[in-house]
């Protein structure tokens, strides 16, 4: 499939439409934010049982998909598969949209949003024994880097692209696995601490990654009236397939050593628990099972239309992060009392609560005008590209409540600030 | 330089919560309403939690103080990204409020969960106690500290008495200590310098058996428990 690339006068009905669309999930977005900040925390769900609520899991699944798609569009400017070509654009534009959500993500969760420049003080006000004060070089560092491979890519200067692309696409591989181990490294959580989480979730931001890509390739084109190019969409798929197996593996090998360690409560909560069908019918069901079904099938995984929606079953796999919040608190009440107690644990009054809890809804239904406005910009990010041809970062992310939320945050910091 | 530490008798313990009183009291703790404390957004520096063993006719209830452990090697202090969390020459782990940025990851981290994070605006109030008298000149907004919300905060071995105790040459653990091992009436809860082999602390541990919780952990925490 040749590419090109035509600018768009923006005076269509459609485009006018998705702007308008987009504006009103943003101010939906920013009126959420300020109403959690005045609020307080508990709007998200989020407790000194649990304290990491829905932006947590935003988050990660932003920064995997951004990963995710980085390192996908590495096929061509690193590896030289030409058939891959004109979605490597695409792929760079998305992963920088998205670690900007990631970052404005991480920023909503902190209670003090106005004192996110604290976490950009690299080494000077930064503990860097912490994995959040890594994380903060990466992710600001793979915020530079991208710009600056798309702005290569652009200006068509093929040897730098194809070196660009290599120190772009291994920051990405550390920056997803340096999420990772945010998670991972935490001893207090059972069901959390793990070597192999980093790759887990390595897994997952390639997963996921070709997933919105198979998704949003074949939504842009479908939008803009072109052709879908099959043979692309169907490797895709297959290449998606096996990234699902992998990821899979994976968390099989997760499970386990996590079953045979000495503190399996978490473990056992989570796949037999009370929240036990989130991982099973969302998890395994819908990231695994059903997708599987459908690019393994002979007949379906020839047909564009099925592959992406093998995809877009895939791309909610993030999501279910929120159930561990919940079960590993409970796993830190078996472990706590374990040291004098073995049994009965789950009587205890005091620290041994209802893990995720019910109260976690109405905070969520508050926080889903954010929450929908992330999820929605995947369309902008379509038209942005798609239509337009070359693409402007700026202009697609107004339409998603950043830079207002980021306005708010300076404002109420002049206010609030002691 | 002393090394504050805690020694709990679990034999002495009635569960009455004096401690926890005493610490809101003492630190300006927000009680919380019903509704904060069942969606566990009331903050706690002190408390004591009760843990049942057992079925009903070899039921047995235990009795734990929980405030922080100050571990010598401790989690909160390994991933606070904004140095808000950190040791003093004299072992307590004190929380900055000023550059807490409200993260959250001491939570997260704190093998414990004895980490409360500040879900709405305290109020401000006077510190009613007339001793050790409140020196704000060189501990800044100590005691009472002026927080807002959105930070995550926690015990302090009352650093602000045992500072003012030092420099006015007050004994430790006799003449002062935390307004938890105050106010238990079962004296229950014993402060001392770990250090030194002639405290109380030092003596009971000393004397008779003794746990950490969660030792596993590698944590060493400063908060000892003399077993029944």
């Amino acid at each position: 499939m040749s590419s090109t690339f035509v600018s768009i006068d923006g005076k269509s009905r459609g485009y006018k439409t998705l702007v308008t669309v987009l504006v009103v999930l943003a101010l939906s977005g920013l009126i959420s934010f300020v109403g959690s900040y005045i609020q307080g925390h508990q709007t998200f769900g989020s407790s000194n049982v649990i304290p990491w609520g829905m932006p947590i899991v935003l988050t990660i699944y932003l920064i995997g998909l951004s990963a995710g798609s980085l390192i996908l569009s590495s096929l061509t400017y690193v590896f030289g598969r030409e058939e891959y070509r004109p979605i490597a654009r695409m792929a760079v534009y998305l992963a920088i949209v998205l670690i900007f959500g990631a970052l404005l993500s991480i920023a909503i969760d902190l209670g003090r949003p106005e004192k996110f420049w604290r976490l950009l003080m690299f080494f000077y006000m930064n503990n860097m024994s912490s994995m959040f004060a890594i994380n903060g070089i990466l992710y600001g560092g793979y915020f530079v880097l991208t710009l600056t491979y798309l702005v290569l890519i652009f200006s068509g200067l093929t040897a730098y692209v194809k070196k660009m692309g290599v120190v772009a696409v291994c920051w990405a591989v550390l920056v997803h696995m340096g999420t990772g181990a945010i998670f991972g490294f935490i001893a207090a959580r059972e069901a959390w601490v793990s070597p192999i989480k980093p790759l887990e979730f390595l897994a997952a931001a390639i997963t996921s990654g070709v997933a919105l890509l198979i998704l949003a390739v074949v939504l842009t084109l479908k939008f803009t009236g072109r052709k879908v190019n099959r043979e692309m969409v169907v490797s895709l798929g297959r290449m998606l397939s096996v990234f699902i197996i992998i990821l899979m593996v994976l968390i099989f090998v997760d499970k386990m050593t996590h079953f045979y360690s000495p503190e399996r409560g978490a473990t056992v909560f989570m796949l037999a628990g009370q929240y036990s069908w989130m991982f099973w019918v969302l998890q395994v069901g819908l990231v695994a099972v059903v997708p599987l079904a459908i690019l393994f099938n002979p007949r379906l995984n020839k047909t564009v239309r099925y592959v992406s929606l093998g995809g877009s079953f895939c791309r909610r796999r993030h999501l279910l992060r929120e159930i561990l919040p919940g079960n590993s608190r409970r796993g830190l009440s078996a472990a706590l009392l374990s040291r004098t107690h073995r049994r009965g644990v789950g009587e205890g009054r005091g620290v041994c609560h209802n893990a995720g809890g019910d109260d976690s809804v109405p905070g969520y239904t508050g926080y889903s005008g954010l929450a929908l406005c992330a999820w929605f910009e995947v369309p902008g990010v379509i038209a942005g590209e798609g239509t337009r041809g070359r693409a402007r970062p700026g202009r697609s992310t107004r339409c998603r409540g950043i830079t207002c939320g980021r306005r708010n945050t300076c404002r109420s910091g002049n206010i609030r600030n002691h | 330089m002393a090394r504050w530490g805690m020694v709990i008798d679990f034999d002495k313990c009635v569960g009455c919560q004096s401690c926890s009183i005493a610490c809101k009291a003492e630190n300006n703790v927000p009680h919380g309403s019903p509704e904060e404390h069942r969606k566990r957004t009331a903050p706690f520096w002190q408390k004591v939690i009760a843990v049942s063993n057992g079925e009903y006719p070899v039921q047995r209830t235990d009795l734990i103080p929980m405030p922080c452990m100050h571990c010598d090697n401790a989690p909160c202090v390994m991933v606070c990204p904004a140095r808000a969390t950190y040791h003093r020459d004299d072992g307590i782990v004190i929380q900055n409020f000023r550059r807490c940025i409200g993260c959250k990851y001491c939570i997260v981290a704190c093998p414990y969960g004895v980490r409360s994070f500040n879900y709405k605006e305290p109020v401000e109030q006077e510190y009613h106690r007339p001793d050790p008298p409140p020196n704000r000149e060189d501990k800044g907004v100590w005691p009472y500290p002026h927080r807002v919300h959105g930070v995550v905060e926690k015990c302090t071995f009352c650093f602000h008495r045992m500072d003012e105790a030092v420099k006015q040459g007050k004994r430790v653990g006799e003449e002062v200590v935390t307004a938890c091992a105050e106010a238990c009436p079962a004296r229950a809860i014993h402060f001392g310098d770990l250090d030194d082999h002639n405290s109380e602390v030092s003596k009971l541990l000393a004397a008779r058996p003794s746990i950490r919780l969660r030792e596993g952990m590698g944590t060493h925490p400063k908060v000892y428990y003399l077993l029944k």
